[in-house]
């Protein structure tokens, strides 16, 4: 929202040392958000009243006029090509510094002194569109001697020689661009006397009352009649015809002002309603009353499909939820966003019917978001206006109509049709309420003057305040205690309140077990194995789902999704990952990658959807799943599988069952991974047709583990034991077989042999060719002790010899 | 004199050089540096020399030495053997070849600034809690005093789910404000991580997901000096830093007073550039006092307790502690830019 300066300065004197920047940022510390401050002047900088002194042809182009043009004292050559150009014209004269447009287009460029057909030029003779005066069509302070034709010069018809051009047009005005978004909770700052009210408060000034014509003469000539069947949407009505009107440009200081914040001036009577919704932020109508049948006035819900033509010429296709203004035959207004064609007013208009009413704010907003039209109208009355506004909206219409025309005057009485509830609204607090919500000792005095100060009433006894807000802060706004909290620390200046830290016992909290293992499990696998952490989206397409081997129909979806892309939500990280791997084979060879999140099924999980509900959301449970490419890629994962397992002290087991393998994994290279036998993820190579179906032309590997049912399980198994007393002795042995025997057997075979073995090591595989059959190699120590005694070589070598035999006979082994 | 000094300097370079075994060192050491040795005959010989020779013959018999003693040392080392229980000389080391390679893994950058302001929280003896990401409307809205017909519900473009009603992809972190009230009771100090959604257009600065930042503390009497005072602690603990930080009205349905808290940009310390806007201030945090309707959903009694609820895009934040400068590499699962951290 634009807010003008020189209109603020109408209710409250800034002191002249202020400048707009301190303004602004008291407002932003206290108020609302100011995005910028805009200078008018600025846009106009280097550029003055020029007159030309004599007009000769350009040497070198058919086109161009050498002048001699004049400014003040100073005399400057300057090249123009506008066909008005002659001697005595005064013109906007650009020197080398000002900011144009060239031929109206583009971005705004610097002007410098250039060479033009080799002829020196020193300025510029700006045409209306060069320098964004293109839609003054109406400024009184020029002519375009070559309207209608684009390569005409700007005539200034006031202003001397050398004057600044900002000076002769008149702005000399500064602009506020406040945030909407801060302005949501608050539908008195939507207008120029609401921040006024503000500014006065901060600087301790004196808020000028609005000029107002307190007896309003009534008259009953016309019999107005209001008739609100839609009083869920239309609170109140507020309605009077005046008489007397005549139509015409409104005067310049409100054109101005009108336009310093962007709204086009029209003709008087809009502009009156315009001039006061910006003003006041309460939005009126004016009909043209001869276009409106019986002078009725009836508020009701449109028909399903209605069609409505606004006052833009757009004809709109209403629904049964909105709401119209209708006459006694056909609808004029669509409620609180804009007129109707039917009933604008038009130049010959000598009657008009003032409407200010009180729509219903969350219909408004449906409204104008389902017809895609929000108007100023509609954006105030969404953010709910205080009811009582609208009589002194009406008011202040009155006012400013007559000053504009003065014989104008009421027809009719004026006609209320009010449903708005009485509340009570005053406010009881202790002055210790206050000093313990802001943390700072605030003087009474000082909370009295500061709520005084935003026009609130207030009444203390002792220590106890009772407070009634003024009219135009909602109900919404302000209602209770700590809605004066607010009010209290923003004037007071929340940047005056000191820090200090809490004070609180020191009775721990509960740790968090599962945060404090996602911790443990993400750094196992990036700081001990060499994983990288990705995070992918929550969601993801069928196309995705599908090339993975996923049921659609078992996955969520999202009802406004916003591209095919994103339309389902994750039930496995496994699709993204292998999307990550495509795209990073492109840079990198090998890699390791994880994630830690949630994924999400259709059942119901562990939330409730409230507390004392029965319902369930979704379940969605947070999967550890990684994803490697690389060689032994099926190795390389195990190994990370064991590490996180162990690092977790989780008593965890490998099952190979081929069977259990989903269809996207290779089943003779999968096993699931249970705890105390319940399955809690499983480790695999990827199917060869899925990793074609990504796109990925290398092995990968994939384990996820369900880490929400994995928690469960974690424990703290870590216990001492003793020493041994007496040395071990170790024996290697080597042996080959049959690629497939299993070491899972053989390790559990050599175990069975003594109850002196207490641990066998694998430390070497190979494959060898023996006899055109692919044998494997396998190397392992055997470490055999006892608690209580020395063993003896020759005891070892004795059962070294069983195992071997042991083995030759149940896996055809060959000792090495 | 000079020339005789630099024709033995010379010569027992050329034997060291030459010699093969420790012994053999040994004996050059004594024939060159000894009592006895060359160079201090030579050095007897200095009281021969004028006044202004002795200071120069001096300084240069003096380097010899210490050069001759430097490769003395260098040899033995290289003749005795570098590996206990073994005879023979080392292999000459090149110790400019680099290290050994560990597969050096990464973690996501949400995942360490997330650890850092666990750890700043967690010493101040807040919970770390985390919540559903699909959550209820109740939660995610009305519990936050935030009623079906509430604009907030327009402007915070949620995700619905369809054939389940009632269930959308949390907006805000504050859908754990209730459940841990209700859970918790008061007083409690708890700060909540994690993953929230909105439905809009995704360019350099916007995304459909990203990672929020929240923190409530509940007990008797919690001021809006209690909010300044922890925000600054977090603040420095991030940055390293003292960071400037000012509170201006911002309204969020959910507390009351509500505030923004602009910190002083980090990038220009405060001079004003592109990631301030030219301000000087970056906005980062919504807080407040939170709302007597919140606490009273959350079973707690507004008489009794206050509290302070504030929140921050810690996406956001991780973009201007790293210097990253779009939001989309955080999901883009590229190695390149996860193996920067």
């Amino acid at each position: 929202m634009k807010i003008s300066l020189n209109w603020i300065k109408q209710y409250v004197d800034i002191p002249k040392d202020f400048t707009p920047q301190e303004l602004a940022l008291r407002l932003t510390m206290s108020v609302v958000e100011v995005d910028a401050v805009e200078d008018q002047k600025s846009r106009y900088d280097n550029m003055v009243v020029g007159e030309v002194l004599n007009v000769v042809d350009h040497p070198q182009a058919d086109k161009l006029k050498v002048c001699k043009v004049k400014a003040g004292s100073a005399e400057y050559q300057v090249i123009c090509g506008g066909s008005n150009v002659r001697k005595g014209l005064k013109g906007v004269l650009a020197l080398p510094g000002a900011l144009v447009k060239w031929h109206g287009q583009g971005n705004l460029v610097k002007l410098s002194q250039a060479k033009i057909r080799g002829v020196e030029s020193e300025g510029m003779l700006c045409a209306a569109a060069e320098i964004d005066l293109a839609d003054e069509f109406n400024e009184p302070t020029f002519t375009q001697a070559a309207a209608g034709r684009e390569d005409g010069i700007v005539e200034l018809t006031a202003g001397k020689s050398g004057q600044p051009v900002a000076e002769v047009l008149g702005l000399n005005d500064v602009i506020l661009d406040i945030d909407n978004k801060s302005l949501t909770n608050r539908p008195d700052l939507w207008g120029h006397y609401g921040l006024a009210r503000e500014v006065a408060a901060l600087l301790g000034k004196k808020l000028k009352p609005l000029e107002l014509n307190e007896k309003i003469v009534e008259d009953s000539q016309v019999d107005l009649k209001i008739d609100i069947q839609d009083a869920e949407n239309c609170s109140r009505y507020l309605g009077a015809v005046m008489g007397n009107i005549r139509i015409a440009p409104s005067p310049r200081w409100l054109q101005n002002f009108l336009k310093a914040v962007g709204v086009r001036p029209i003709n008087n009577v809009v502009d009156v309603t315009n001039f006061v919704m910006l003003e006041l932020g309460r939005p009126s109508h004016a009909f043209d009353r001869l276009s409106i049948h019986q002078d009725t006035i009836t508020v009701r819900r449109a028909a399903e499909g209605e069609k409505f033509k606004t006052l833009d010429g757009v004809e709109r296709k209403l629904d049964g939820t909105m709401c119209l203004v209708c006459d006694a035959d056909r609808p004029t207004d669509l409620a609180g966003i804009m007129g109707g064609e039917n009933s604008e007013i038009k130049a010959g208009t000598t009657e008009i019917i003032l409407e200010l009413a009180n729509f219903n704010p969350v219909n408004i907003r449906k409204t104008a978001a389902k017809l895609g039209l929000r108007t100023d109208a509609a954006t105030r009355f969404e953010k709910g206006l205080s009811p009582d506004l609208a009589e002194l909206g009406l008011k202040r219409l009155v006012t400013l109509i007559q000053q504009l025309i003065p014989e104008a005057r009421l027809l009719s009485k004026i006609v209320d049709v009010n449903h708005e509830a009485d509340v009570q609204r005053q406010i009881e607090f202790d002055l210790d309420f206050i000093r313990r919500r802001l943390g700072v000792p605030i003087d009474k005095k000082e909370v009295s003057r500061i709520l005084e100060g935003l026009h609130f009433t207030v009444s203390v006894k002792k220590e106890h305040f009772s407070v009634t807000p003024p009219l135009f802060r909602t109900v919404k706004d302000v209602s209770i205690p700590e809605d004066l909290v607010e009010e209290v620390a923003r004037i007071y200046g929340f940047d005056n309140i000191p820090p200090a830290m809490p004070l609180v016992s020191m009775a721990p909290q509960d740790s968090n077990a599962e945060r404090s293992a996602e911790r443990q499990a993400k750094q196992i696998l990036a700081y001990v194995c060499g994983f990288t952490e990705v995070s992918n989206y929550s969601f993801m397409g069928a196309n995705l789902i599908v090339a993975a081997g996923l049921a659609l129909d078992q996955h969520l979806e999202i009802k406004n999704y916003l591209t095919e892309d994103q339309r389902y939500l994750r039930s496995s990280l496994l699709p993204l990952l292998l999307k990550n791997a495509a795209g990073n084979l492109r840079f990198f060879k090998n890699f390791n990658l994880f994630e830690l999140g949630r994924v999400f099924s259709l059942g119901p999980g562990e939330y409730k959807t409230d507390q004392g509900g029965k319902n369930y959301l979704s379940r969605q449970e947070k999967y550890l799943a990684a994803l490697s490419i690389g060689p032994e890629v099926f190795f390389n994962l195990k190994g990370a599988v064991e590490a996180l397992l162990a690092g977790l002290e989780v008593n965890y087991q490998f099952n190979f069952d081929a069977a259990q393998a989903p269809s996207h994994v290779q089943s003779s290279r999968y096993a699931n991974i249970t705890v105390n036998d319940q399955a809690v993820g499983y480790l695999a190579e990827v199917a060869v047709k899925t990793c074609q179906a990504y796109k990925i032309n290398k092995a990968a590997a994939y384990f996820e583990i369900n880490f929400s049912h994995l928690l469960k399980y974690l424990g703290e198994h870590k216990k001492y034991q003793p020493l041994p007393k007496f040395p071990g002795i170790i024996c290697d042995i080597a042996v080959v077989v049959d690629q497939a025997v299993r070491w899972l057997d053989i390790e559990k075979e050599v175990k069975a042999q003594s109850p002196l073995i207490n641990q066998v090591e694998l430390f070497d595989v190979y494959r060898v060719d023996q006899a055109g059959a692919a044998k494997k190699s396998l190397a392992f120590h055997v470490h055999f002790s006892d608690a209580n005694r020395t063993l003896t070589s020759a005891e070892t070598g004795t059962l070294r010899d069983k195992i071997v035999s042991r083995l030759v006979k149940k896996f055809k082994a060959a000792a090495r | 004199m000079l020339n005789e000094l630099k024709k033995l300097k010379d010569q027992a370079i050329k034997e060291i050089q030459k010699s093969k075994a420790l012994d053999q060192l040994r004996g050059l050491e004594v024939k060159y540096l000894g009592r006895k040795g060359e160079l201090t005959k030579l050095l007897r010989r200095v009281k021969d020399l004028t006044i202004e020779e002795k200071p120069k013959f001096g300084q240069l018999a003096n380097e010899v030495k210490q050069e001759l003693s430097r490769l003395f040392l260098d040899f033995k080392d290289r003749l005795e053997p570098s590996t206990p229980g073994s005879s023979g000389a080392g292999e000459y080391l090149d110790l400019t070849l680099p290290g050994r390679r560990y597969l050096q893994g990464h973690l996501h950058p949400h995942t360490l600034i997330q650890y850092q302001l666990e750890e700043i929280f967690s010493n101040m003896g807040f919970l770390v809690l985390e919540g559903p990401e699909l959550e209820s409307e109740y939660y995610n809205f009305e519990s936050l005093n935030v009623p079906p017909a509430h604009p907030a519900r327009d402007i915070q473009d949620t995700f619905f789910i369809k054939d389940k009603a009632n269930q959308v992809l949390r907006t805000q972190t504050s859908n754990q404000q209730v459940r841990v009230m209700e859970k918790y009771g008061a007083p409690l100090r708890a700060v909540f991580p994690g993953r929230v959604f909105r439905n809009e257009a995704t360019d350099s600065s916007h995304e459909t997901t990203f990672y929020q930042w929240e923190g409530l503390m509940i007990d008797k009497d919690i001021s809006i000096a209690h909010l300044i005072s922890t925000m600054k602690t977090m603040l420095k603990g991030i940055f390293k830093q003292e960071v400037a930080v000012r509170l201006r009205p911002g309204y969020f349905p959910f507390v009351e007073p509500g505030f923004e808290v602009d910190v002083s940009c980090v990038i220009c310390q405060g001079k004003g550039c592109t990631v301030c806007k030219k301000s000087g201030w970056v906005e980062m945090i919504g807080s407040g006092l939170v709302h007597p309707s919140v606490l009273r959903a959350g079973g707690l009694n507004p008489e009794k307790y206050s509290g302070f609820a504030f929140g921050m895009g810690l996406t956001r934040l991780a973009m201007m502690k790293y210097g990253i400068d779009d939001i989309r590499l955080f999901l883009s699962g590229d190695l390149r830019f996860l193996n920067q951290f």
